[in-house]
């Protein structure tokens, strides 16, 4: 790994990219992507299947090169140290839906994102090379995820009643593979590859998204709380449900994990999660 | 500077556009250089990096503390075939676990966890071009509370206080019964634990995955754990006292009216 790539987050090069990332989302295309057509007169049957829609569908494309983003901190003995993703590569296609929608009664209306599962859209190519220096030494690995599809993942976001924002989250993800090359992307000897990753609704075989978070029965919150000391610090959660029982479940499965070593192949085979449900979540960052 | 302030403005813009249907919310506007000079990230992630044995490991620690209520059904983990032992057929397999309980005291119904951690082991002694990854765990430093247990198989290290049955313990790949000394009970029948006691939280959780065996590090306050072995391999022996030993599961069906 060369230290030399690291550059601060404060650095320039790191808003520039991240800059193009935004100026990509702000500049997205409303309404399909692709070469348009010869404008012609609908007749009644095609006029049939037409529906008054609200909001907005977009898609960009992105290809964004970040240099670096470099979190200062400290080892465990005080000193300091820092975690950076050097030379971050993002590459694919996003496409989906925003509109506002009704609250039901008593809440208010929030944003709700929505992202279809198409094909050639919502699939994400994703590397950096992560590299730990701390206690005097720096240790990393190129990391790679490929095929990075969100198809159907939705989210919906609006203030929180007591600060801060309330959040709802469909989750249907999948990955490819996951591939930690230490001696370079691209390069497999000595890797570990996390294969066929997916995340979704239980006994949905992928099709469904899981709804970790949902708006109105089971809110999720991102606030900043203080303590009797002042401190104040991030908090992430997600209420309990208003059913017993009813906060729905998600699975995890994975296709098989495998070593690349000098001896040959290690293969982990397969695991899962058959269901995963979270009745109350609180994730308070210390200060 | 330039391009940071517009980064700004435009993460404010889409911030804003997000947060347009909130009841109230002010107008954004840019930061003055005096505001950026006092923004300063938080601590929260540390992390450390260490060798032993020839092989380095790097951890990051999300400082953060937990409060949680879940369930999982059917975790199976390192699901392949061992001709020699092939247990349940993989090498972690448990129906059941449930962090926290519908059955006790407010404080019961959910398990309190410290500083989550992610740790990466690498083996760097073949020079430039030959490093490897041997694996990874993720762990608790710290988890206190009820959580319920149905095991069918584990391989890694168990240590639970299982009161009249002795202290029962397990250290074997694929393994399917807890023995305190000769006297052996199936892993299903230990139907949970209480984790953590009067002196603090229990602080050796953690499951790897990992390509050849590993001595990990201790962690803090403890002696070294036992060795992790190829494949998952779970770890657990700090602070735990066995809620059944009769695979007696307490339920947690849990909602906002029932929450007290």
């Amino acid at each position: 790994m060369n230290n030399a790539l690291i550059k601060p987050i404060h650095d320039s090069s790191f808003w520039q990219g991240a800059a193009k990332v935004l100026l990509a989302f702000v500049f997205w295309h409303i309404g399909t992507i692709g070469n348009a057509s010869e404008i012609s007169a609908l007749d009644d049957s095609a006029l049939s299947d037409v529906t008054g829609r609200d909001g907005l569908s977009f898609a960009f494309h992105v290809d964004a090169n970040i240099g670096s983003a470099v979190i200062d901190t400290s080892d465990f003995a005080g000193n300091p140290a820092t975690l950076a993703l050097n030379n971050v590569s993002v590459t694919g296609s996003v496409g989906g839906t925003l509109d506002v929608v009704a609250g039901k009664s008593g809440n208010p209306d929030f944003v709700n994102w929505a992202f279809p599962n198409l094909v050639g859209l919502n699939n994400l190519q994703i590397g950096s090379d992560l590299l730990v220096t701390a206690n005097g030494s720096s240790f990393g690995t190129g990391i790679q995820m490929q095929n990075v599809a969100f198809g159907r993942t939705n989210m919906q976001l609006t203030g929180a009643s007591g600060g801060g924002i309330a959040f709802g989250l469909g989750l249907n993800l999948e990955i490819g593979d996951v591939l930690l090359q230490p001696n370079g992307r691209g390069a497999s000897n000595g890797q570990m590859d996390i294969n066929g990753i997916a995340v979704s609704a239980a006994e949905s075989n992928g099709t469904a998204p899981w709804a970790m978070a949902n708006i109105n029965t089971q809110p999720g919150t991102i606030n900043v709380v203080t303590d009797a000391s002042g401190n104040a610090s991030v908090q992430v959660g997600i209420g309990w449900a208003t059913t017993p029982g009813a906060a729905p479940s998600g699975s995890l499965q994975i296709g098989n994990i495998t070593f690349t070593t000098p001896g040959g192949q290690v293969n982990l085979g397969s695991s899962s999660i058959g269901s995963m449900q979270i009745q109350y979540l609180n994730i308070r960052f210390k200060t | 500077m330039v391009m940071l302030r517009s980064a700004l403005l435009l993460l404010s813009l889409v911030a804003a556009s997000e947060l347009c249907v909130a009841p109230a919310w002010s107008e954004p506007r840019e930061l003055t250089d005096q505001e950026l000079t006092e923004v300063s990230g938080q601590g929260l992630v540390n992390v450390s990096n260490s060798s032993l044995n020839g092989l380095d490991f790097s951890t990051i620690t999300f400082n953060s503390n937990i409060t949680l209520n879940a369930n999982m059904r059917n975790v199976v983990l390192g699901q392949y075939t061992n001709v020699a032992n092939n247990g349940g057929g993989a090498d972690i397999n448990i129906p059941l676990i449930q962090f926290g309980t519908s059955a006790g005291t407010s404080a019961q119904q959910t398990v309190q966890i410290s500083n989550p951690y992610i740790q990466f082991v690498y083996n760097n002694a073949g020079g430039a071009g030959n490093s490897q990854v041997i694996g990874m765990r993720i762990g608790f430093e710290g988890i206190s509370g009820n959580i319920g247990l149905l095991m069918n198989t584990v391989s890694g290290s168990l240590q639970i206080d299982g009161g009249a049955a002795g202290i029962l313990a397990s250290n074997a790949y694929r393994a399917n019964n807890i023995c305190a000394g000769t006297n052996c009970i199936p892993l299903s029948q230990v139907g949970g634990v209480l984790a953590g006691n009067a002196s603090g939280p229990s602080r050796d959780f953690w499951i790897s995955m990992l390509s050849q065996s590993v001595q990990f590090p201790a962690q803090p306050g403890m002696s070294q754990p036992n060795l992790a072995m190829a494949g998952a391999w779970l770890n657990w022996t700090d602070r735990l006292i066995a809620l059944s030993t009769a695979g007696t599961v307490q339920p947690n069906v849990l909602a906002q009216l029932f929450h007290h």
